[in-house]
């Protein structure tokens, strides 16, 4: 496609970066507090730094549970833990229901897309107790494994809707060729559309992993152990009325941001090159 | 090696009717091509017979089976797609390799199926490609290739060649033809292409409406067309088509007396191809010369006589003008049922 | 076994309170295993957790809560150690029996710069005059959260008055509106409607002469500080006298049988010094407290007020924060705030409902029950042989549908039981569907009033359409300059665009509230303007919004990002060789091929927005005035901070689910008729 005239590429570009450096400036405010010294707040027009300390990160990342281990290791542990897992068991179920959804005509297949977007709908301040209740009696509370099906759960209907839109567009006589090729509905689904639906993969798994990541209300009621907690719990506990404490506070966000900008730069690629080019025709 | 039988076969979609009772045998060994215009069924045929659409009623079979209630993947048969349908994420090799890795194949006995395919189409300096990185001739080629790589009983082509320009698809149908020859497969071809049909086809199937207009050889099929739909669809230009009404020898059209070899009682459609109108002194039908279209190597003038227009082949070196009255007369004709659009002796 | 301990502490006094569990571990060999919870959801958690017997043994908080807590269940009586001061065990007493052992007490006092003000004063004209002296052009006089109920209380008993007289509040009063009149007068010497972090701020900056605040703010300051008691209000001579906290150990249900004995102990002192030393607290236990800050807590303790424990509290605090906010404002006077704050309290303590008969719901529920199963069952017994012969493909659906069933619809289903009763305090009656007439009769309130639910579901209707359609206006357009092939750096452009939804929302809202600041806010700063945007709907309006669509935008574009893959590029290139130009591409092919697959997020993402409440909680937080609060923020706050009214929070979620499902429906039809 052909480059348009050098002054739309400059206005363009002009745009697109005052645009960015607008986006960017409050996250410079957090990362201004994550290394001045001192809890206190600080605002102002200049989000520079006057002076830099590394302590809150070593406050945040230095913590030690009672019997002497690494405690923040633990606890950015259990938050890759769940995250990726809340990732890999969403996008697991949502996958394989978006194909269904999308390939084939079943009693009960528009009621159950209806069900699911209805599912998103649930305003989440009646959810804790309850969750907490079911959780409980089935032995799931302080565990990974309880935490991670609910997240996968809560990211599965919008997963599911993402993936059946991308299945949409794939080309039927992909799967028909596979299958005059001898291949399963499960072969066809594993070795041929998983592997087109990077793009979408990619956005779900991303969405799923998010979902996890930032959870705090679900994470704090059902988690009591310190070392099974999750990095948002630890976040808020630099939260209280009488005074929060900032330097913590925002060093702590910038720690828990990383995984998240390190996951995005491994993923975009699947999400900016297309693989359907050339499936079909010229 | 298989024959391929169809007994009966219906395909509805819903109330639509796609496919009424149709009923073919294929050969074992034979090149039959499916040709219609799109929306006939000759798709959806190619499709039962691969079985990715159920029949509604009726059997189908292939070699000595019954294959109706048969998943595509156990019937042996390869199809080759109009849009190829390759697998984009896969090199060409692994494409070619698929259907033999699927079945668990030894991995010498692929790769040697692989090179065999890819030597016999020509493909082999591209098996490291993308289909991305393919042309649209290279593509269908590869298209073809895993078809062959696994030496089914069937092979079924969807207008393989449709989204070729002219010559490549020329090269490709002779292409086609060494194929068939050297697999001795049984091949069945689906197109909109009359001259792909009469090139390639040992006998060729004519559908329309989702029924059988006729089975028979290139040959037959445009000598005898079993009524006005095969009348008109076989043959270019198209063959002329009168009103005619006929008493003992006298044969009129609309108001004109016309000489025809064979004359007959009544009303019918009369037909004869430009081949067969023969323009010559002291013939004796008069008509005018409308417009004149010179191919180099074949020529067509088109007359108008009286109110009716007719074409005639002729050669390309005698010269006639614009408004110059002929003369001329009818070799061969058909007859059609006007009503009922069949052939009458 | 270990004792269990919660609490919410931080810095020097979860130090003190670690090394006192050591101390007590080393003695009496009982192991004590303290927890750290975040304060934002101690109670809700202490709530859910212990009345399962999943709580720990000893809870240490303040005793705001005991009065719903003993109530509840959640806390056991005790009999308190010897040696306290009095005042606190008070504060602990509730139904004549003492919940838990007093640890330490706090309140707001005066503190100071002491290189500004030398002497500080002893009366409120005093007060008055050096805070005048010390106000120019971006200096205060005076710092402190005016418009909270909290730090006013310190007038409000000064001029003599209460929130609550025998339970009910009595903010209309005499000495309740004189205090209103002081605090407008004030208001010259006083910044806008601060926040604790900017009254730290300016203080650190040394733009805050006078500050009032407690023991807290102390610990994060940059520079020296003083403290004294709050000054005698000049009009009464009376003291001022602030509410009191008191921290106490507090024991859970079924407690470990050493419990008992590490709370007397921290509360004894040996512990109570190791506090004192260690996490500079005013301690309960009658030792010394010489420590100058200390010294004046104590000294301030003797005229403050136990913060009530009548749960009533919350709404008296709700409208007292109220009337507190119009008349710092300018917007009303202190005599029209204080009739207004009473009738709004009104509003807000409902009379209870009354208990209905479940009977007929539950004739009406079986018969419903049974028409929908005899509905269901006909649907699938006139397609048995269909389901039979696709009976694989359900395998496919099988696990997702499980989960989203079993975690998601079940606790929504429970949760939405709970509208059909009234609680209070822990106690439910059933009232069958009183809440849902009360809510959409507007009984309560009239129509325009931004507590009825048809304004605030006009609120929301205008928010959701509005942040969805900056969403994906922002996020197409980025993508699609982002997938052009001229662009540099674009895969760094995408990683910093993206940024917005990789950093935790609760600290980005909160850095937008402060951005939004009417004199400190980096946007009233770029903008050269003056404006409140707290101050008017629209104002506020626009803030939650802005700040939503930068939270939203990235997720829309990585979306579209992905979409736009599916869209060959031939097709735009042959658009543009039939002469279009961009915005005709766009449209005609860009547009029409990418509408559908952004539309389940688009439909998704009206969804979430409608139900989105952190934004509206940390910026505006309903400013002013409750006009910018949405149907989920009012839910929520019925749930939480307006009396626990669980049963009208949940019929207030289930009437914003029918309203959802209504619209979904809408859309739906919409689209079907769109489709060619």
């Amino acid at each position: 496609m052909r480059a348009p005239s050098v002054p739309v590429q400059v206005v363009v570009h002009a745009a697109l970066i005052v645009f960015t450096a607008l986006t960017l400036y409050p996250i410079l405010w957090v990362v201004r507090m994550s290394v001045s010294p001192g809890q206190g707040f600080q605002s102002g027009l200049s989000p520079i730094p006057e002076h830099v300390s590394g302590e809150h990160f070593r406050a945040v990342m230095g913590t030690v549970a009672a019997d002497g281990s690494w405690l923040f290791a633990h606890q950015l542990l259990n938050s890759i833990i769940v995250s990726c897992a809340t990732a890999a068991v969403g996008v697991a179920l949502a996958t394989t229901a978006a194909y269904a959804l999308s390939r084939f005509r079943f009693p009960g297949r528009e009621a159950g897309m209806d069900a699911f977007l209805v599912t998103q709908m649930f305003p989440s301040v009646v959810v804790a107790v309850p969750l907490y209740v079911l959780l409980d009696t089935c032995g799931l509370l302080d565990s990974t494994v309880g935490l991670v099906l609910v997240y996968a759960a809560t990211s599965v209907p919008f997963s599911t809707f993402t993936l059946k839109g991308f299945f949409d567009t794939l080309p039927r006589e992909l799967e028909e060729a596979a299958l005059l090729d001898g291949a399963s509905r499960l072969q066809t689904f594993v070795r041929i559309i998983l592997p087109l639906a990077r793009p979408a993969l990619a956005v779900t798994f991303l969405f799923s992993f998010m979902t996890a990541w930032n959870e705090f209300v679900l994470a704090n009621t059902l988690l009591s152990d310190p070392r099974a907690w999750t990095l948002p719990v630890v976040l808020q506990r630099y939260v209280d009325d009488y005074g929060t404490q900032w330097g913590n506070f925002a060093a702590g966000s910038i720690l828990v941001s990383i995984p998240v900008v390190v996951l995005f730069f491994a993923l975009q690629r699947h999400f900016v090159e297309g693989l359907t080019a050339g499936a079909v025709k010229g | 090696m298989a024959r391929i039988r169809l007994d009966a076969v219906q395909k509805r979609f819903g109330a639509t009717r796609v496919l009424d009772r149709v009923d073919l045998d294929v050969a074992d060994g034979e090149y039959i091509v499916l040709l219609g215009r799109s929306g006939c069924g000759k798709s959806t045929l190619l499709r039962c017979i691969a079985g990715l659409e159920e029949v509604s009623e009726g059997r189908v079979h292939i070699g000595d089976r019954d294959v109706t209630d048969v998943s595509p993947r156990d019937r042996d048969v390869a199809m080759v797609f109009q849009s190829y349908a390759l697998y984009p994420h896969m090199t060409v090799a692994r494409n070619l390799a698929f259907a033999l890795e699927i079945r668990s194949r030894p991995r010498a006995e692929i790769d040697a199926a692989v090179k065999d395919a890819a030597d016999l189409l020509d493909i082999a300096h591209l098996l490291d490609r993308l289909p991305a990185q393919l042309s649209g001739g290279q593509r269908q080629r590869v298209a073809m290739g895993r078809a062959i790589v696994r030496r089914p009983a069937v092979f079924l082509f969807d207008e393989p060649l449709s989204n070729l320009d002219a010559s490549l698809r020329h090269h490709m149908r002779l292409e086609l033809k060494r194929l068939h020859k050297r697999l001795r497969g049984t091949f069945v071809h689906v197109t909109h292409d009359q001259v792909e049909a009469m090139t390639l086809g040992d006998r060729m199937v004519l559908l329309d409406g989702g029924v059988v207009q006729q089975v028979g050889s290139p040959r037959d099929v445009y000598e005898t067309p079993a009524n006005l739909f095969v009348a008109k669809f076989i043959g270019s230009p198209q063959m002329n088509l009168w009103e005619a009404q006929g008493h003992g020898a006298h044969t009129r059209v609309q108001g004109v007396d016309v000489d025809v070899p064979v004359p007959a009682d009544g009303k019918y459609t009369l037909g004869v191809r430009p081949n067969d109108v023969r323009i010559e002194a002291g013939a004796p039908m008069t008509a005018k010369v409308e417009i004149i279209e010179a191919l180099g190597d074949e020529a067509f003038v088109h007359l108008l006589w009286g109110e009716q227009r007719v074409v005639a082949r002729v050669d390309p070196r005698t010269a006639y003008d614009v408004g110059e009255d002929v003369r001329f007369t009818f070799g061969r004709a058909h007859r059609f049922d006007t009503t009922t659009g069949s052939r009458l002796p | 076994m270990s004792v269990v301990v919660w609490h919410a502490y931080h810095g020097a006094e979860e130090r003190a309170l670690q090394d006192a569990a050591d101390q007590f571990e080393k003695q009496s060999g009982v192991d004590v295993q303290i927890v750290a919870v975040p304060w934002g959801g101690f109670d809700s958690k202490v709530e859910t957790a212990v009345p399962r017997g999943n709580g720990p043994d000893v809870l240490i908080t303040g005793h705001a809560n005991i009065g719903k807590w003993s109530k509840l269940g959640v806390i056991e009586a005790l009999t308190p150690i010897e040696g306290l001061r009095p005042f606190t065990v008070e504060a602990l007493t509730y139904n004549g029996k003492v919940w838990g052992e007093p640890l330490a007490f706090k309140s707001p006092v005066l503190l100071y710069d002491p290189a500004v003000i030398k002497v500080p004063p002893r009366t409120t004209d005093e007060m008055l005059a050096l805070a005048a002296d010390h106000t120019g052009p971006g200096k205060y006089g005076l710092a402190y959260e005016a418009s909270t109920a909290y730090y006013h209380g310190a007038w409000l008993h000064g001029f003599g008055g209460s929130v609550l007289v025998d339970g009910l509040a009595a903010l209309d009063s005499a000495p309740s509106t004189e205090a209103l009149r002081f605090v407008a007068s004030l208001a010259p010497y006083l910044p806008t409607r601060p926040t604790a972090d900017r009254v730290g701020q300016l203080y650190d900056d040394g733009n805050a002469a006078m500050v009032i605040s407690g023991p807290w703010f102390v610990a994060d300051r940059t520079r020296p500080i003083a403290a004294a008691t709050l000054p005698i209000v000049s009009a009464t001579g009376q003291p001022a006298r602030p509410y009191l906290t008191v921290e106490a150990a507090m024991l859970c249900p079924g407690h470990d049988g050493q419990a008992l004995a590490f709370a007397e102990y921290l509360a004894g002192p040996e512990g109570a010094a190791i506090r004192r030393d260690e996490g500079f607290q005013a301690v309960a236990a009658d030792v010394p407290l010489t420590n100058p800050l200390l010294a004046t807590l104590a000294a301030q303790a003797e005229s403050a007020v136990p913060l009530p424990v009548d749960p009533d509290v919350q709404t008296a605090f709700e409208a007292e924060n109220r009337a507190l906010r119009r008349v710092l404002r300018g917007a009303v006077s202190p005599e029209n705030a204080a009739q207004e704050a009473q009738a709004y309290w009104k509003s807000l303590v409902k009379p209870r409902p009354e208990p209905a008969s479940p009977l007929p719901y539950a004739i009406v529920a079986t018969f419903l029950g049974l028409l929908g199963a005899g509905a269901a069952g006909r649907a699938i017994g006139s397609r048995t042989a269909q389901i039979r012969t696709n009976a694989t493909d359900y395998l496919w659906v099988l696990p997702a549908t499980i989960a989203v069933f079993v975690l998601v619809a079940v606790p929504f289903l429970v949760g939405a039981g709970v509208s059909l009763f009234a609680t209070w305090q822990g106690d439910y009656v059933f009232v069958g569907l009183d809440n849902f007439v009360n809510i959409l009769t507007s009984r309560d309130w009239p129509l325009t009033s931004p507590m009825s639910f048809f304004y605030a579901l006009g609120v929301t209707v205008a928010w959701t359409m509005a942040n969805v359609a900056l969403h994906v206006t922002l996020g197409v357009t980025l993508a699609l300059a982002l997938r052009e092939p001229w662009i540099r750096l674009r895969p760094a452009f995408r990683a910093l665009l993206v940024l917005p939804w990789a950093v935790p929302s609760y600290i980005t809202a909160l850095i937008w509230r402060t951005m939004f600041d009417a004199q400190y806010g980096a946007v009233n700063q770029l903008l050269g303007a003056q404006i409140d945007w707290f101050g008017s709907f629209f104002a506020a309006f626009a803030a939650n919004l802005t700040t939503n669509t930068w939270l939203g935008f990235p997720f829309m574009m990585v979306v579209t990002l992905g979409a736009l893959q599916a869209i060959p590029r031939d097709l735009e290139e042959a658009a543009m060789i039939d002469g279009a130009g961009y915005f005709t591409r766009f449209r005609h092919v860009v547009w029409p091929l990418l509408a559908p697959a952004l539309l389940p997020a688009v439909v998704m993402g009206s969804v979430w927005t409608f139900n989105m409440f952190i934004v509206v909680r940390l910026v505006s937080d309903g400013e002013p005035d409750g006009a910018t609060e949405l149907l989920v923020s009012q839910a929520y706050k019925w749930a939480f901070t307006r009396g626990n009214l669980y049963g009208y929070a949940s019929a207030y979620a289930v009437i914003i689910f029918f309203v959802l499902l209504a619209y979904s429906r809408v859309t739906a039809r919409l689209l079907a008729r769109n489709k060619p």
